[in-house]
């Protein structure tokens, strides 16, 4: 008798807990955080003109310095900027063919490749009531893609730049050195905008912690690109691809290529661990299983010296296809940070459930441990599904892991595509993302995309969609906020003091079911035109009853 | 799909739970169906062969593979491969007084395995290892190898193999898997001219499709090896885990399936496996 007590109290908790979707279930489940955090700022750093944000991060003493860039000619005048570099105007248009609609009668943006841009870094206050400082590059000068502040709160640059860089640096650098432009003109050289030629050259600089001195500089004459990120190692050499691995000396002086590891069209160069110095490229490539096409994802690991030492997820593809396993989900390693501490963490996709990323990377026979959400793929047919894998570095044991999903609502309960961009691991052990979600995006309370009618009848925070931004609490355990941004591009997230999260993108303001980008105690509330504006976003812990009598002093 | 128990209101959920519940021997009644169901192989074709599907390239997939595992390295050794040659054949046995027994099951031919003769071989010789960081895989001299030795597993006797313990019969695709645990399997392993007898309990499985593909038979076990009775030393020459799979298709099948009755045939022969 007792036994079938037990049973009936266990069939009628999982009856309880099956009346809800799973939209539902983690909708409510997110609403009860016990680290909530909520928007602190949020304000606009636009002009006229098309400016953005690239990349933010904060300085020991709270400042929080945001790395953008400007088309011109005009620029926010909230501070007066300080001019690095002495440069020109040239009179040509920022839209490829001159023209603002394309062929197809879409709005274009602004072309990167703009010989005007330039790069600006603005310095806010902790609480982004205030611009401390701005330092520009005079236009025509040099633009700023890559940027990171270190530990000594010291600035590291990199971008494309022209003739006006050279002469700049040449004359005010603490020291100027360069690479040669290798013979291959076909990658390297000259590059042209309607007419205007520019030496193709790209840079990496190291300012000082206000960003008004050049402390060393490299120009790679001729170079053309330069890579996605800048990585510290643990000696605080800077690392940067351009046309291959590059690690400069924290002075400047010495330079080591390793130009085996870059960024190729399926494998790309992932990130440098800031304990150890070893590197990570990932990526995936096309293989067949004996009865199915197959993308096999791929994890090379590197020791500080370029040297590969191991290799993750290798599995033969006609072992993932084995009756035994049947892991044929196509799947790929997109993106890879290092946690503080040096654990791996990286987002793998897949195109279904049934993917290698729920086993151990070094063992098919071990599932890994889900730890946190708990959210599932069953039921998915093909989408963009979402891995998020934190790894011992040592033994490459998956240690954490959660799906991240959106979930289509109704009768369907079945998981939504979703795609992470970035992933930024928090003093604390929490972490952001930010990405593009399909539909029903799992919201915390508040969210700042409200949809319309679509689904606001479910008993919980509706859904989101478009430009997210999602804060986890430690080992995935929960949400502490997440929203989908209206009209916004995230382009990068930070770690602020005390628990802050900074967000930085460019906006356009207000999009086309009319939902706005949020502002909140801004120093400028308004979006200024142009293509887009920077913009600036504070979250920080949600403040409670309790912690806002401390605050009182009561 | 939605489940259907979410579109009832939560007060007939909670009834039919303790209607069910309330029933008498409700909780033994799945036991008594997979008491009944262990004795039931549907469909089970006559002359089945694997030749067929190796002299082609069907299949283009591997149907073996081997885990070589040591508690002192990290990373276990996965191989792949093929079946190589060899033929098994299943005779099933007549259990008497079908017709009335038939009453119970559908369409069921009651047939028990009475035996299993024949051998086979398979060759592994496709490794899931990179070039890097071979000295934490299990078999780092082979993995270090120009030409990386294959392992061939000789199936030389199956025994034991009586009767199904389980079987799953799928009704959406009309898949049924009949297994056994106990078989005893007698074969030995070798690697290159390193060759290790063995005898271990296995795992059979019998999967047959309701129509289409061909049947399947699995094979597979655990077991302990040697390492250096595989040519391995140094951390690798003690005792290694190894799991094998191995899986034979039948050459046709027959969904006909027509009882025994007096005057028929004693022992109907499955032939599963001819590997020439």
């Amino acid at each position: 008798m007792a036994r079938k007590l037990l049973l009936f109290l266990v069939l009628v908790a999982a009856a309880s807990a099956a009346a809800d979707i799973r939209f539902v279930q983690y909708a409510k489940k997110a609403a009860r955080s016990k680290m909530p955090m909520e928007p602190k700022a949020a304000t606009y750093f636009g002009s006229a003109g098309h400016e953005e944000f690239i990349d933010v991060y904060s300085r020991r003493d709270g400042v929080v310095v945001a790395f953008g860039n400007a088309w011109g000619p005009e620029f926010p005048d909230l501070v007066k900027p300080t001019l690095l570099g002495k440069g020109e105007w040239y009179e040509v248009s920022e839209y490829r063919g001159g023209h603002e609609m394309d062929n197809s009668g879409r709005r274009q943006n602004p072309s990167r490749e703009y010989p005007n841009m330039s790069g600006f870094l603005a310095m806010f206050s902790p609480d982004l009531s205030k611009v401390q400082r701005v330092v520009k590059f005079d236009w025509g000068v040099a633009t700023i893609e890559l940027g990171i502040v270190a530990p000594d709160d010291s600035i590291y640059i990199a971008g494309r730049s022209t003739h006006n860089f050279r002469k700049f640096a040449k004359d005010h650098a603490g020291l100027y050195k360069t690479v040669e432009q290798p013979d291959d003109v076909k990658t390297y050289g000259k590059v042209y905008w309607e007419g205007v030629a520019l030496p193709g050259d790209v840079y990496v600089a190291k300012l000082n912690a206000d960003g008004t001195k050049v402390l060393w500089t490299w120009v790679f004459e001729g170079h053309r690109s330069v890579g996605n990120n800048l990585w510290l190692d643990h000696e605080g050499n800077v690392v940067v691809d351009i046309r291959g691995a590059r690690k400069i000396s924290p002075d400047g002086k010495k330079i080591v290529n390793m130009l085996g590891i870059h960024d190729g069209r399926r494998l790309r160069f992932l990130g440098v661990s800031p304990t150890d110095g070893t590197m990570i490229r990932g990526g995936d490539r096309n293989s067949g299983t004996g009865r199915e096409p197959w993308r096999k994802p791929q994890f090379y690991i590197y020791d500080p010296q370029g040297k590969r030492v191991s290799s993750i997820y290798d599995w033969h593809p006609h072992l993932v296809g084995h009756d035994d396993y049947r892991l044929v989900s196509d799947s790929s390693v997109r993106l890879a940070t290092y946690a503080p501490n040096g654990d791996i963490i990286f987002y793998g996709w897949s195109d279904g459930g049934n993917s290698v990323f729920t086993r151990q990377p070094v063992d098919l026979d071990r599932g890994v441990p889900h730890t946190g959400l708990g959210m599932s793929l069953w039921g998915a047919n093909v989408l963009s599904a979402c891995h998020i894998i934190r790894l011992n570095p040592k033994n490459y044991e998956v240690i954490g892991y959660t799906v991240w999903s959106t979930y289509l609502t109704g009768d369907e309960d079945k998981p939504n595509s979703i795609t992470v961009k970035e992933i930024e691991p928090l003093p604390d052990g929490s972490m952001a993302v930010h990405g593009g979600a399909a539909s029903f995006l799992v919201q915390t309370p508040d969210p700042w995309y409200v949809p319309g009618d679509w689904n606001h009848k479910l008993p919980c925070t509706p859904g989101g969609r478009g430009r997210y931004v999602t804060i986890f609490e430690p080992e995935f355990r929960n949400i502490r906020f997440s929203s989908a941004i209206p009209a916004y591009d995230v382009t990068a997230l930070g770690a602020g003091t005390k628990d802050t999260v900074l967000v930085v993108g460019r906006s356009v303001g207000k999009q086309s079911d009319g939902q706005v980008t949020p502002v909140l105690n801004a120093l400028q509330g308004k979006y200024a035109g142009g293509r887009y504006d920077a913009h600036i976003i504070l979250l920080g812990p949600k403040a409670t009853s309790e912690s806002t009598d401390k605050e009182a002093g009561q | 799909m939605r489940s259907p128990i979410r579109k009832l209101p939560m007060y007939l959920v909670v009834l039919g739970v303790l209607l069910a519940l309330s029933a008498p021997g409700s909780l033994q009644a799945g036991k008594k169906d997979a008491d009944r169901s262990g004795k039931v192989i549907t469909g089970v074709p006559t002359g089945y062969s694997f030749a067929r599907y190796f002299k082609g390239r069907w299949p283009g997939y591997q149907t073996a593979r081997i885990t070589l595992r040591n508690p002192k390295k990290l990373r276990p050794l996965y191989l792949t491969g093929h079946n190589k040659e060899g033929k098994i054949t299943l005779t099933f046995q007549d259990l008497g007084d079908l017709e009335s027994m038939a009453e119970d099951v559908e369409m069921a031919a009651f047939l028990d395995y009475a035996k299993c003769v024949g051998s086979y071989t398979v060759r592994l010789d496709t490794y899931s290892a990179a070039d890097c960081d071979l000295e934490r895989f299990v078999g780092t001299e082979w993995l270090k190898q120009e030409e990386r030795p294959a392992i061939e597993v000789d199936i030389k006797k199956i025994s034991n193999w009586v009767r199904p313990e389980k079987v799953v019969k799928n009704n959406k695709t009309g898949v049924v898997e009949s297994t056994q645990h106990g078989v005893k399997v007698t074969g030995s392993i070798r690697v290159g001219d390193k060759s290790h007898p063995f005898t271990t309990v296995a795992r059979a499985t019998l999967w047959e499709p309701a129509e289409g593909s061909p049947a399947k038979l699995f094979v597979r076990f655990r077991m302990k090896v040697k390492g250096s009775d595989l040519g391995l030393t140094g951390d690798d020459a003690g005792e290694l885990d190894m799991y094998f799979a191995s899986c034979g298709f039948a050459d046709h099948r027959t969904t006909d399936v027509k009882l025994p009755t007096s005057g028929a045939p004693d022992k109907p022969e499955i032939d599963l496996g001819d590997l020439d």
